[in-house]
C-alpha cells in the first residue's frame, strides 16, 4: 500500500510500520522517546485499557494534559476504536474545559493524575457526568493486560462520515464555533500533513526530524500523526515554551522546525537563540497565519543552512491543511511567498467567486470558496452559522485570493481586512510584502481605516530592527517605486512592535484600526467640521 | 503662531512623498510631479497637520494643485 492509498488510521499505521524501521524513534518529548515498535505496542495496550473503561466506537472521549509521548498512542488507540476525540489544551481553565467536554458529550476524559481531582470538581460544579481517567495510573499497562488476548476492540468497518474529532474555530465574532471532523476529514489531513513534510526529504540525507511548537492536546494532533506516518520524527517540549524550544533545538539538532509565525517572532526576539547552534535546521514549517517576507529574511539569517519554507493554509472548517506553499531558497526566482497550491491526491477543489457567487477566471480576485474531502459538514449545533458559510458543499473561507489556475491561488488576506480605498481594492498582504523588503524593517502590518473621503485609508504600522534606522522618506520612496500609486500607504506609523492577540499571537489588525481611528479623531484635521 | 519656513516645509513634504527636498519648489505639482492621487493629497495634508499642528479646511484642500498652494494655505490658517 502506498501513502496516497491510505484511508483509515490502520492503513497509515500499517504503512508507517512497513515502510520504516521499527526501532526508530517517532516521538520525543523533552528526554522521553517512543520508537515505532513501542508506539504500536502502546496503542494496543491503551485500546485494552480504554475498553475496560467502557470506551467503544461512537462514544466521545476528551483528553487534556501537558505534552507527553503517551498522547500519540492514546490518540491512535481512540481512532482505531472508532471513538470521537475532544482535545483541549491543558492550560484552559477547568470550568472552560468542563463546558467544552460537556458540549461535545464526552463520556470520558483522559488526563494526568495531577490534574484529575480539579477536573472532577469542575465537572461536578458544571453538572457534567463525565468520568475522569488518568493516563499515568488508570491506563498503565500491567502484566495481565499484556497477556490478555480478548482485547480486540478495533472498530469494525470504516464509515467515512463517522466523527473523529471535535475542533473549534476561533470565529470572526470572538465566539468559538465547534465543528466535527469526520474520519474522511481526518484522512485528508493525514495526507495533507504528509504532503507538507515531504519536501524535507529533498533537503535531508538522513531520516528527518522536526521540532514542533504544538500542544498535542489540540486538533493539531492529527497533523502530528500525519507527520509521523510520513516518516518524520516529531520532537516537542512538555511545556510548549520558547525557552524549552530553544534548549531542545540545541540538544536534538532537528533538521526542521514547525510553529506559527508569531512563535518564530518570539524566538527571534530572545537573546538566547543567538548563542545556540542552529545549523541543523534545513526547513521551516508554518501555518495558522501568514508568514511575512521580513520574517522569512530574519529566519534565513538565524538558520545558516536553511533550504526552504513550507506553509500550510487551512482553517478548522477545512480540517487544517488545505493548500501548501513551498519556497525553495535554492530557486532564485522563489520570491512569491503567498502562492498556495491544493494538496495533490485528496480531491479538494477551490473556486474564486464574486460577491454574487459567480466563479471568476484565472487572474481575477475574489473570495476563496473550497469543497472536497477536507471540508467539514458545518458547525456543531449552529444551523444559522452553517447556512451562512456552507452552501451546496462549498465553504466560504472569508479569505480573498487571486485565481492562478491549476488549483493555485495567491492569497490576498482576510476578506474583512481587504482595504477599499477610493473604490479600489488593496491587499494588505501585498503592501506589507513591499514594506517588509525595505532594509531595516523588522515587521509591518497594513490596515484599512474608515474615513469619509477615502472609504478607507491605508495605514502602515512598521517596527524597525534593533539598531537600524528607517527614514520615512526612503521608505515612502521605496513604496512609490514598487507599488501602484493607490496602494502606497496614506500614513505610516513606526511602532516598537506590531500588536498581537493572545493565543498563538496572530497580528491584531483590529487593535491597529482602533489606534488609527483614535489618532484620526484626535487630529480632527481633514474633515469638513474644521471649516 | 510663527510662520512655517519653506525649507522645513519642503523637507516634510519630501519626507512624506519620498522625494529629494531639493527637487521640491513652490511650483511642484502635487499630482504630476509627486505622483500622488487626490486621496493621497489628503494623506499628505494629514501628515503636515500632524507635523506643524496647523489645520486647514477641507474645501480649501480641493483647490490645491502645487506644493506652494499647501504652503500658503497652511501659513494662512496658521495665523487665521
Amino acid at each position: 500500500m502506498k501513502h496516497e492509498e491510505c484511508v483509515t488510521i490502520d492503513d497509515f499505521l500499517e504503512f508507517s510500520m512497513k515502510d520504516y524501521l521499527p526501532d526508530e524513534v517517532v516521538i520525543q518529548c523533552d528526554g522521553q522517546t517512543l520508537s515505532r515498535r513501542q508506539l504500536s505496542e502502546a496503542c494496543d495496550a491503551y485500546m485494552r485499557r480504554l475498553a475496560h473503561f467502557g470506551v467503544t466506537a461512537g462514544c466521545s472521549v476528551g483528553y487534556t494534559m501537558p505534552n507527553c509521548t503517551e498522547i500519540i498512542p492514546l490518540v491512535i488507540a481512540l481512532c482505531r476504536m472508532g471513538a470521537c476525540m475532544i482535545p483541549v489544551f491543558h492550560l484552559v481553565p477547568d470550568m472552560g474545559k468542563a463546558a467544552v467536554f460537556a458540549n461535545g458529550r464526552a463520556m470520558t476524559v483522559v488526563t494526568v493524575s495531577q490534574m484529575a481531582d480539579k477536573l472532577r470538581t469542575a465537572f461536578k460544579q458544571y453538572g457534567a457526568d463525565i468520568r475522569v481517567v488518568t493516563i499515568d495510573e488508570d491506563l498503565v499497562l500491567d502484566v495481565a493486560d499484556r497477556e490478555a488476548t480478548d482485547a480486540t476492540s478495533v472498530s469494525s468497518g470504516y464509515d467515512p462520515s463517522a466523527p473523529l474529532l471535535v475542533a473549534s474555530s476561533s470565529g470572526t465574532t470572538g465566539m468559538p464555533k465547534p465543528v466535527v471532523w469526520s474520519r474522511s476529514n481526518g484522512a485528508a489531513l493525514l495526507r495533507g500533513s504528509g504532503a507538507m513534510v515531504r519536501p524535507m526529504a529533498k533537503n535531508s540525507a538522513v531520516r528527518t526530524s522536526t521540532l514542533a511548537a504544538f500542544p498535542l492536546a489540540s486538533p493539531g494532533i492529527i497533523n502530528v500523526l500525519g507527520t509521523i506516518f510520513a516518516g518524520v520524527k516529531i520532537i516537542v517540549t512538555s511545556d510548549v515554551s520558547p525557552v524549552s524550544f530553544i534548549k531542545l533545538m540545541s540538544a536534538t539538532r532537528p533538521d526542521s522546525v514547525s510553529a506559527p509565525p508569531a512563535w518564530y517572532e518570539a524566538l527571534l526576539s530572545m537573546s538566547m537563540i543567538r548563542s545556540v547552534d542552529t545549523s541543523s535546521v534545513r526547513n521551516v514549517f508554518t501555518g495558522m497565519d501568514f508568514m511575512a517576507p521580513s520574517l522569512m529574511v530574519r529566519l534565513e539569517e538565524r538558520f545558516p543552512n536553511l533550504k526552504g519554507f513550507v506553509s500550510g493554509y487551512g482553517l478548522v472548517e477545512t480540517s487544517n491543511v488545505f493548500m501548501i506553499s513551498v519556497v525553495d531558497l535554492s530557486d532564485t526566482q522563489a520570491v512569491v511567498t503567498n502562492r498556495f497550491e491544493l494538496v495533490a491526491g485528496i480531491g479538494n477543489r477551490i473556486e474564486i467567486r464574486k460577491e454574487d457567487g459567480t466563479p471568476l477566471g484565472v487572474g481575477e480576485s475574489g473570495e476563496l470558496f473550497v469543497s472536497g474531502p477536507s471540508v467539514v459538514g458545518g458547525y456543531l449545533g449552529n444551523p444559522g452559522e452553517t447556512a451562512l458559510s456552507f452552501q451546496n458543499g462549498w465553504f466560504r473561507t472569508g479569505d480573498t485570493a487571486r485565481n492562478e489556475g491549476g488549483g493555485a491561488v495567491t492569497l490576498l488576506g482576510r476578506k474583512k481586512y481587504l482595504i477599499k480605498r477610493g473604490g479600489k481594492s488593496v491587499s494588505p498582504i501585498v503592501v506589507q510584502g513591499h514594506i517588509d523588503r525595505f532594509p531595516g524593517v523588522n515587521e509591518s502590518a497594513v490596515v484599512g481605516v474608515p474615513h469619509p473621503l477615502y472609504g478607507q485609508m491605508i495605514w502602515a504600522f512598521v517596527s524597525v530592527r534593533s539598531g537600524a534606522v528607517v527614514e520615512l522618506s526612503r521608505l515612502m520612496k521605496h513604496c512609490r517605486e514598487s507599488l501602484v500609486n493607490y496602494m502606497v500607504p496614506d500614513q505610516v506609523r513606526f511602532v516598537e512592535s506590531i500588536p498581537r492577540k493572545s493565543g498563538i499571537g496572530k497580528v491584531d489588525f483590529d487593535a491597529m484600526i482602533r489606534m488609527a481611528t483614535d489618532e484620526l479623531s484626535s487630529m480632527n484635521g481633514g474633515d469638513d467640521e474644521q471649516d | 503662531m510663527n510662520k512655517i519656513e519653506w525649507p522645513e516645509f519642503a523637507a516634510r513634504v519630501a519626507e512624506f512623498t519620498g522625494t529629494d527636498a531639493k527637487n521640491i519648489t513652490i511650483q511642484t505639482s502635487v499630482f504630476n510631479d509627486l505622483g500622488i492621487d487626490s486621496l493621497g493629497l489628503f494623506s499628505l495634508g494629514l501628515f503636515l497637520i500632524k507635523s506643524f499642528g496647523t489645520r486647514i479646511p477641507i474645501n480649501a484642500v480641493a483647490s490645491i494643485q502645487t506644493v506652494g498652494d499647501i504652503f500658503n494655505l497652511m501659513n494662512k490658517y496658521r495665523n487665521g
